[in-house]
Order: C-alpha cells, then sequence, then structure tokens
C-alpha cells in the first residue's frame, strides 16, 4: 500500500483500518490478520502496526484476546459511532475548502443536492 | 561461534579444490608425455616412472605458490574475516588446512608414482633392493640402513616444515605491508607500493638473517657434525622461527589487518 | 531491554586521515534503522566497524553488551560482497561454505529466500548479473538467525519488483528483537519500513531521529527532511 510519508503511518493504519470496519471488509467480531501478515501486506514495520493496534485497542474499536488475536468490537454502536465520526471528517474538510472558496451554507446545500441527483441520473 | 574443526574443514575444501584442478592438469600431462613416448617409439619401462616424478617436482612447487595465494586471500576479504572466530583461530586454522592440502597432494602423488610404476614393479624393486644392501651394517657412518632411513625421513620433515616456514614468511610480508598500507598516507602510485613491498621484504629478510642463525647455532652444538640429527634440528629452528612468525602475524591480524577484498 | 548496538567516543582513521570522530550512537533492538549520508560520508565503514572487520579504531563499540570481536561476529550479519570467492564458484558451493563456517545459518530459510528470489544454485558467480548477486548477498545475510543485520545498500543493482520482494522478506522474517541497520540511495522506498534514520555527516552522527517523529513533527517525508537536514536548511533539536 501506498502511505503518504509525510503523514505518521501508524495514523494511516488506522485509518485504513478503520475503513475496513466501516465498509464491512472486516466485520464486527472478526478476526483481524496476524500483526507480522498485516506488516507484509502493508509493506510497513511491525513496529509500527502494533502502535496502531494498541491505539485501537484503547479507542475500542479492537479487543484484544488473549492467545487467539485481535478482534474487530462485537459492539455496534461503536461502528456507527465511527462510521459517523469519519463521515463528520470529511464534511468538514469539505466544508472547510468551499467556505474558503466564500461559498454559503446555503449554496452548499444546493450544489450537493445537484451533485448527487446527477449521480443519479448518469447511473441510469 | 564457529568450531576450529568446521572453519578448518572449510577452509581446507576450498585449498583441495585448488589442488584438484592442478591434479587433473598433472595427470593430462603425465599421459600426453606417456603417448608422445609411444609415438616416437622410444617408450621405456621406466619413463612412466621418471614423468610421474619429474611432473611432482612441478606440481608441488605450483601447488605451494596457489595454496600461497589462497593463504593470502583468506586474511584480507570479508567472507573469510567476518567468520565468528578469533583471528588466533582464523590463522591457524589456515595454516592448518594449508598443511592438509599439501599432505593430500603428496599423497596423490606418491600414488601416481606407485601407478607409474606398476608398469615397472619389478625393476624398481629390484633397484630399491640394490640400495639397500650396499648399504654397510656399521652404524656411526652415514652409510648403515637406519641412517639412511634417518636421514630420508629427516628430509622430508624439513621439506614441510620449510615450506610452513615459507607460508609464514610470505604472510609477514603480506600483512606487515598490508597493515603499513592501510596506516600510512595513501597513495595510488605504483612506484609507492612497489617501494613500500621491497622495504618491507628487505627488513624482513634481515632480521629473519639475524634470528635464524643464533637459534641455527644453539642446536649446532647439540650434536655432533657427521650425524644426520642434524636435520632435525635444522627443521625445529625453523619451525621455531616460523612460529614467531606466525605470532607476529596474529598479532598484525587483530590489530591492524583490514580487508581489501582483494 | 539491552540495546543492540552501543558506540562511545568511537575515532577512526585511515591513511591518516580522521574518517569518524567522536561517534556516539544508541540504537534499541528490534529497529530497523536508515543509514543515510551522502557518498564517503563513513556509512560503510560505521558499519564495517560494527561487524568487526575495521581495525584500529579508539572508543567503543559493543552489540547486544559483547564487545569482543568474536563474539560480535557470532551475532552480527554483515552484507558482504562475496570477493573472497573464486569467481568459477557455483552458488551451491557458496552456500555450503556459509552453512559450514555461520552455526546461526538457517538452510530452511535460505531456500525460502533463493525460491522467492528465484536464485540459480547451479551458477557459477560469475555468471551472474548485477541484480542476482545483489539478491544473493542479501539472501544469504538475511539466512542467519543474528541479532543484528547490517545491509550496506542492499538495493543498488535490483530492479524495482525485487526489491519490493526483498523488503517484504525483510518484514517477514525479522526477528522481533533483532536490529536491521540499512544504508540506501532509495530512501523513499523504504521509508515506510524504517523505525528510525540516523544521518551521518562531517564524521560523525548529526542526527538520530525516529521516523514517525519527522512525519508528525515536521510534516515532511523521510527523504525531504534528510535533504533538508544536509542542506543545513533544517531546524532541528
Amino acid at each position: 500500500m501506498n502511505f503518504d510519508d509525510k503523514i505518521p503511518i501508524y495514523y494511516q493504519i488506522k485509518e485504513y483500518i478503520y475503513r475496513q470496519i466501516i465498509t464491512g471488509k472486516l466485520e464486527p467480531g472478526e478476526k483481524i490478520p496476524a500483526v507480522r501478515q498485516l506488516a507484509v501486506d502493508l509493506t510497513v514495520n511491525v513496529n509500527t502496526i502494533q502502535r496502531a493496534l494498541s491505539e485501537l485497542v484503547t479507542e475500542k474499536m479492537i479487543e484484544s484476546k488473549r492467545g487467539r488475536g485481535n478482534f474487530v468490537t462485537e459492539d455496534i454502536n461503536k461502528v456507527k459511532e465511527l462510521k459517523g465520526k469519519l463521515i463528520m471528517e470529511q464534511l468538514k474538510q469539505m466544508y472547510d475548502s468551499l467556505r474558503k472558496l466564500n461559498v454559503s451554507d446555503q449554496e452548499i446545500l444546493d450544489y450537493v443536492s445537484q451533485y448527487i441527483n446527477k449521480q443519479e441520473r448518469d447511473q441510469k | 561461534m564457529t568450531s576450529f574443526g568446521a572453519l578448518t574443514n572449510a577452509l581446507t575444501r576450498r585449498k583441495i579444490q585448488v589442488i584438484n584442478h592442478l591434479l587433473v592438469l598433472d595427470i593430462i600431462a603425465i599421459l600426453l608425455t606417456i603417448l608422445y613416448a609411444v609415438y616416437q617409439g622410444d617408450l621405456s619401462a621406466a619413463d612412466p616412472l621418471i614423468y610421474t616424478m619429474s611432473y611432482s617436482l612441478v606440481v608441488f612447487f605450483v601447488a605451494f605458490i596457489l595454496i600461497a595465494r589462497h593463504n593470502e586471500r583468506i586474511f584480507v576479504n570479508d567472507s573469510y574475516r567476518l567468520v565468528p572466530t578469533s583471528d588466533t583461530g582464523l590463522y591457524s586454522a589456515n595454516l592448518l588446512s594449508a598443511f592438509i592440502s599439501m599432505i593430500y597432494l603428496g599423497v596423490t602423488q606418491i600414488i601416481f608414482s606407485m601407478i607409474a610404476a606398476a608398469m615397472n614393479f619389478q625393476q624398481v624393486m629390484t633397484t630399491l633392493g640394490q640400495a639397500f644392501e650396499h648399504s654397510s651394517p656399521t652404524p656411526g657412518s652415514m652409510n648403515s640402513r637406519s641412517e639412511i632411513i634417518g636421514a630420508l625421513i629427516g628430509l622430508v620433515i624439513l621439506m614441510i616444515v620449510s615450506t610452513i616456514f615459507a607460508w609464514a614468511s610470505i604472510s609477514l610480508i603480506h600483512l606487515t605491508t598490508s597493515a603499513l598500507t592501510a596506516f600510512l598516507p595513501d597513495s595510488r602510485s605504483r612506484l609507492y607500493r612497489f617501494i613500500l613491498y621491497v622495504v618491507v621484504i628487505a627488513a624482513i629478510l634481515y632480521i629473519l638473517g639475524k634470528i635464524v642463525n643464533p637459534i641455527g647455532d644453539i642446536f649446532y652444538g647439540m650434536v655432533n657434525d657427521n650425524s644426520y640429527y642434524q636435520i632435525y634440528l635444522s627443521s625445529l629452528a625453523l619451525l621455531v622461527v616460523a612460529g614467531l612468525e606466525s605470532a607476529v602475524n596474529v598479532y598484525l591480524l587483530r590489530n591492524w589487518v583490514e580487508t581489501t577484498n582483494w | 531491554m539491552t540495546n543492540s548496538i552501543e558506540i562511545k567516543n568511537l575515532n577512526y582513521r585511515k591513511n591518516m586521515k580522521p574518517i569518524l570522530s567522536n561517534v556516539n550512537l544508541t540504537i534499541a533492538s528490534g529497529k530497523i534503522v536508515g543509514l543515510l549520508g551522502e557518498n564517503g560520508a563513513g556509512k560503510t565503514t560505521l558499519m564495517r566497524l560494527i561487524a568487526g572487520v575495521a581495525k584500529g579504531y579508539q572508543g567503543q563499540i559493543s552489540v547486544v553488551d559483547e564487545s569482543k570481536i568474536a563474539a560480535k561476529k557470532a551475532i552480527v550479519s554483515f552484507s558482504e560482497q562475496l570477493s573472497g570467492f573464486n569467481q568459477n564458484m557455483k552458488i551451491e558451493r557458496i552456500v555450503r561454505f556459509y552453512e559450514d563456517v555461520y552455526p546461526d545459518f538457517s538452510e530452511d530459510k535460505y531456500n525460502q529466500m533463493a525460491g522467492f528470489l528465484q536464485i540459480n544454485e547451479d551458477q557459477k558467480l560469475s555468471q551472474l548479473s548485477k541484480g542476482m548477486r545483489e539478491k544473493l548477498i542479501i539472501g544469504l545475510a538475511l539466512s542467519r538467525r543474528a541479532k543484528v543485520y547490517l545491509l550496506d545498500e542492499p538495493f543498488g543493482g535490483i530492479d524495482s519488483m525485487s526489491r519490493k520482494k526483498i523488503i517484504n522478506s525483510i518484514i517477514r522474517w525479522k526477528p522481533d528483537n533483532a536490529t536491521i541497520l540499512v544504508s540506501d540511495h532509495y530512501v523513499s522506498e523504504i521509508a515506510s519500513v524504517l523505525d528510525e534514520i540516523v544521518i551521518i555527516k562531517d564524521k560523525t552522527v548529526f542526527a538520530q531521529k525516529s521516523t514517525e517523529e519527522i512525519r508528525e513533527k515536521f510534516g515532511e517525508g523521510i527523504e525531504e527532511y534528510y535533504e533538508k537536514v544536509y542542506e543545513g536548511t533544517e531546524l532541528h533539536d
């Protein structure tokens, strides 16, 4: 996987795992691949994976079960919460960029509607 | 850490490979010479043995040089210097492997000679037998049978020890020059290196000359002149000097000589 | 946990010229450290000093608390250039030499690596392309179960796909508390794998930083940071 060298890798790994969880590639309660396997798959240092995982454990997105490995939380609410949080982060970015272009709040809503309608039409 | 046995084994294997290549050439040379004589129509029964023994001399000399070359490579190559062993161990294993390879060579030459003599067995045995019969059985004079055997064995030992001494001396020259080259200001000039080698060789020969004589003298007085024991004592003297040289070599290896990966 | 490498007040001269002065370096175990510096800065020399093939230095170098040279050699694996072997030698024999002479050489590990690097054992040393040779060198170096691996510009002649394979094999097989010191020009490619970088400049350790710290504090990529430090435009603590 190609990482942005300017941003801490452990952080990017966390984001990657968040995405996996939210999109359902990693389901609640599912076992996460072993640390070394993840390291190989993502081409990063084992230490970095461990740091990312330990933060995820602290955030309770992941549970560490002794002797058996790391598992995604079974708490569906946590997953929803995460999804909400990430969506808000994306929205914030978009909102801040558009505000810099002096787009008003109402204009933002209008353009978003327009855009989504266009997407739906294009798919038909 | 690598065991001394494993290291010696590995080094000996390398050297024996070198010797084997040489033996192939040896055999080819002997066979070609025999075939040539057959072609010329003047092959006598004694000839194969004579050819074999003559080529032996050449083979021993060339082997000595090739082994010396391999010896020196060990000291200046990462491949060997990285091996987990003390420098003393490396040097000893190296010298031992050289010795073993030369013995191996000796054995093969004896076997070749016996094969060559097989065509002519009778005559060889007769000649040897005559040589022994001509010796008178009075001890004290140089002609008694046991004295001849003693002298011969002494001669072989002297040759072996001389070879070891020569290798130790070559290493001494090489390692001293190598240490100096790393220490002194760098110069790509060939003339500089040449002069360095000459100076080192001269200095070492001078020092050796000063040491060998007194050591020899110590032993000289121990036995009377006409005895073949002299040969054994010369061997001992050389062995002592080779030992001293080796001590210096190990010192140089441990503290000064780096790898140049030649 | 003991540090893998501890260097104190190291001074090293060659041909009466100082090459490294006052080097102090401590590397914790288990780290993958990038050794950076321009050509001739002393990276290879530093590795050779740690490996025990450079002599006549002042100061202390201890590897996992060992300071005797033979003991160090037993736990340090250095990517050597195989120049001690005859050009006519088959790879198979070279591997055999390694097996005989290094008690910690793992035949299994070597076979696995040789397999996916596609090393042909029947070939002679002289027949190898530069890239193949480098693969063999690194295969041999990584097949030892050492505590410290010193890889000196291991990727020089190797194609991009093989580089990735080698990096993957390093990640896959590195024992947890083994330390790897890599000097390389392809900084960007290995940046995501490095825990720390050590920059050699002006004959000494100019900087030592964790890679994540660089990203977090400076918002810069590793190569960028290194270049700035080298040019002196980076203000660092």
